[in-house]
């Protein structure tokens, strides 16, 4: 058995149409971390939210280190979430939103449960553990978080990085068994949230903890992600390692996903497949024999001006570094990003190849 | 030519004249009333200036200290009891539940009653010869009415306790009851997944987040009941009278030798409630400016 196994469940909201997630599926291992990639509405953050007790699935089970979580309240899972607003309580300073869970005697490992009055008692239950211990760990956080000297710091003077590292920071101190993190990063810039992936990846690390995420972009997916998982019409349909999705889609909807643009209709026998374009050899595609469509990614053009393809460029649209045309060839409209050295013209001819690797049928 | 200059003159000029009917109101409304009370307190019953010498004898009279601290303690009692109302209110109406629209506008209507009216229903309700009294009685848990309880003209203030905390809980609830509505949902969750139960949610999360706006609300209603006329008229005890009633009692004495005490204990209360007010707002703007609000 897994780590964290989510079997059958099903969740419709009521007012809803149909099922917000339906026989869903999703098994994690101790110390990975699973993204649950899926657009946006398709029931990514309601399954965080049955996982860590914020909401009730209608049937199905979550069990996490072989305890059933069904039924318990949030604060008995040792789940932690780190939400898309850091949600920092602004009546405690950064060290204080850290040691929240220790301090209040609510983290889940013995050892951290600290004494929130001096007289050494926390206040409705938990264990003492010396301020000391308290301090200790609070300061190791900080240096984790790259927030060194940002103990006694207002929550109000971070910065959205820092909030949000700070959040994330808090969560780890409460030793969940699983931290679930619901797009933790949609709310910062590119520049900051490329730093901040790399070091919650960092941090996954060094901790061994086991993490939830939750997003919508497969880039960040790909760029935190032991494995994704794809959420579709509320069901897994897939989990694998990132390189997959990119390079061997099962379906169209996760094809889109990743940034196939180009759908031809093709007949498959074995590993070769034919289409208008050709015959193509694609060793290990899924689709069995019969209809299926070829793949082709919008960067798959190689051999610019000498390739055995020819079509004709229908529009041209600039984009810095590359160029997006869209060619006609035999019949089918292909969308492909060139290196902007090769230039050509509306209803110019143009010959090109398609990389082996960039090219897939499903 | 109409330079800048006069151009942002006249229309400073303009917003003067604009505000200067409400500026004349407040004089002869408020200003003037206020004054004639501090001069009034300097002077002896015979027009004589008097000096200190009224509030010496307010300040020394026995009575005075113990109305002070009789209106001081049913004040604080009522705020105190309805701050925790409130905080129930609050709680329960930011809920979902079948008559909470009902439950919602009855908090809001409940203001609106005099408070005049409100110590009358009590007395049709409180007193021994009232409903509750009836009711006891019939129920056949007190021989005669008569064993009621005193919960109104009592010594201890209770009546006067029961219509503060009756009239002013669903306002300083509704104070509460916005605040609570606000983002207060999101991190309760948040302190949730963090490993907070039910109580430690309570007092970490939820009351800081409402203690700003039940304690404005709460001053005020502090001062109003401080303040108050109306009620310790009507239910209060002759033996124990509140500082308003007091007041008024001197003023209106036959005996105009009275009358500057009274104007000394206004103005010395007049002060005592303005420096609860500004050591209370100083103490929440120091609170608001550490929460960074």
């Amino acid at each position: 058995m897994s780590y964290l196994e989510m079997t059958g469940v099903t969740k419709t909201y009521r007012g809803a149409e149909g099922p917000v997630l339906r026989d869903f599926e999703l098994s994690a291992e101790k110390g990975e971390i699973l993204v649950i990639l899926g657009a946006s509405g398709c029931g990514k953050t309601t399954a965080l939210k049955i996982v860590s007790g914020l909401e009730r699935q209608d049937s199905g089970r979550v069990v996490l280190d072989g305890g059933v979580l069904d039924g318990l309240p949030p604060e008995k899972r040792s789940t932690a979430m780190v939400f898309q607003k850091s949600l920092l309580f602004r009546n405690m300073n950064v060290e204080e939103n850290l040691s929240f869970a220790p301090r209040l005697g609510c983290a889940t490992e013995p050892g951290i449960k600290i004494a929130r009055l001096r007289r050494g008692r926390p206040l409705f239950g938990g264990r003492l553990t010396p301020r000391s211990e308290l301090r200790r760990k609070t300061d190791e956080m900080l240096e984790l978080l790259h927030l060194e000297g940002f103990g006694k710091k207002r929550v109000t003077e971070l910065s959205g990085g820092q909030e949000q590292r700070v959040s994330l920071g808090r969560a780890l101190m409460a030793q969940p068994k699983l931290l679930l993190l619901d797009e933790p990063l949609s709310a910062l810039d590119s520049g900051l949230k490329w730093s901040l992936l790399a070091h919650i990846k960092e941090l996954g690390g060094k901790l061994g903890a086991t993490m939830l995420y939750v997003t919508h972009d497969q880039k960040e997916a790909s760029a935190v992600a032991d494995r994704i998982a794809f959420l579709h019409n509320g069901a897994i349909t897939r989990c694998a390692a990132p390189y997959e999705f990119y390079s061997r889609p099962s379906s169209k909807p996760e094809a889109d996903f990743f940034g196939w643009e180009n759908y031809i209709p093709a007949e498959k026998t074995g590993a070769r497949v034919h289409c208008a374009l050709g015959d193509f050899d694609i060793p290990g595609a899924r689709a069995a024999s019969g209809q299926a469509l070829l793949c082709v990614r919008p960067e798959a053009a190689v051999n610019i001006g000498a390739g055995g393809i020819r079509g004709v460029v229908a529009s041209v649209a600039p984009q810095g570094l590359e160029t997006l045309y869209e060619v006609v060839c035999a019949g089918a409209r292909l969308k492909l990003a060139i290196n902007a050295r090769h230039a050509f013209g509306a209803g110019e001819e143009i010959a090109f190849d398609l990389d082996a690797g960039m090219v897939w049928a499903i | 030519m109409r330079t800048n200059k006069s151009v942002a003159m006249n229309k400073r000029m303009s917003i003067v004249f604009s505000f200067l009917p409400l500026v004349i109101l407040m004089a002869i409304a408020y200003v003037w009333p206020v004054a004639a009370v501090v001069r009034g307190s300097f002077f002896d019953g015979g027009g004589r200036f008097a000096g200190f010498a009224n509030y010496a004898d307010v300040l020394g009279s026995y009575y005075f200290w113990d109305s002070l601290l009789f209106t001081f303690k049913v004040s604080l009692v009522s705020t105190a009891i309805s701050m925790a109302l409130a905080v129930i209110l609050a709680l329960a109406l930011r809920e979902r539940f079948a008559g909470r629209k009902l439950a919602l506008f009855i908090s809001q209507y409940n203001l609106s009653i005099p408070r005049m009216a409100a110590a009358m229903m009590m007395v049709f309700l409180l007193s021994q010869t009232g409903l509750l009294s009836s009711i006891v009685h019939k129920l056949g848990l007190t021989r005669s009415v008569g064993d009621f309880p005193w919960l109104v003209y009592d010594a201890k203030g209770v009546g006067l306790i029961i219509v503060y905390v009756w009239k002013f809980f669903p306002y300083i609830g509704l104070s509460a009851l916005g605040m609570l509505q606000g983002a207060s949902r999101e991190y309760e969750q948040q302190a949730a997944t963090l490993g907070a139960g039910k109580f430690k949610r309570f007092f970490y999360v939820i009351l800081p987040a409402v203690v700003p706006a039940i304690a404005v609300s709460s001053i005020l209603v502090f001062a109003a009941s401080f303040g108050d006329y109306e009620v310790p008229a009507i239910l209060g005890s002759p033996q124990k009278r509140s500082v308003s009633v007091m007041m008024y009692l001197k003023y209106v004495d036959p005996d105009m030798r009275d009358r500057p005490e009274a104007f000394a204990m206004m103005v010395l209360i007049s002060i005592a409630l303005v420096a609860v007010i500004v050591a209370y707002y100083r103490l929440t703007s120091r609170g608001a400016r550490r929460r960074g609000l």
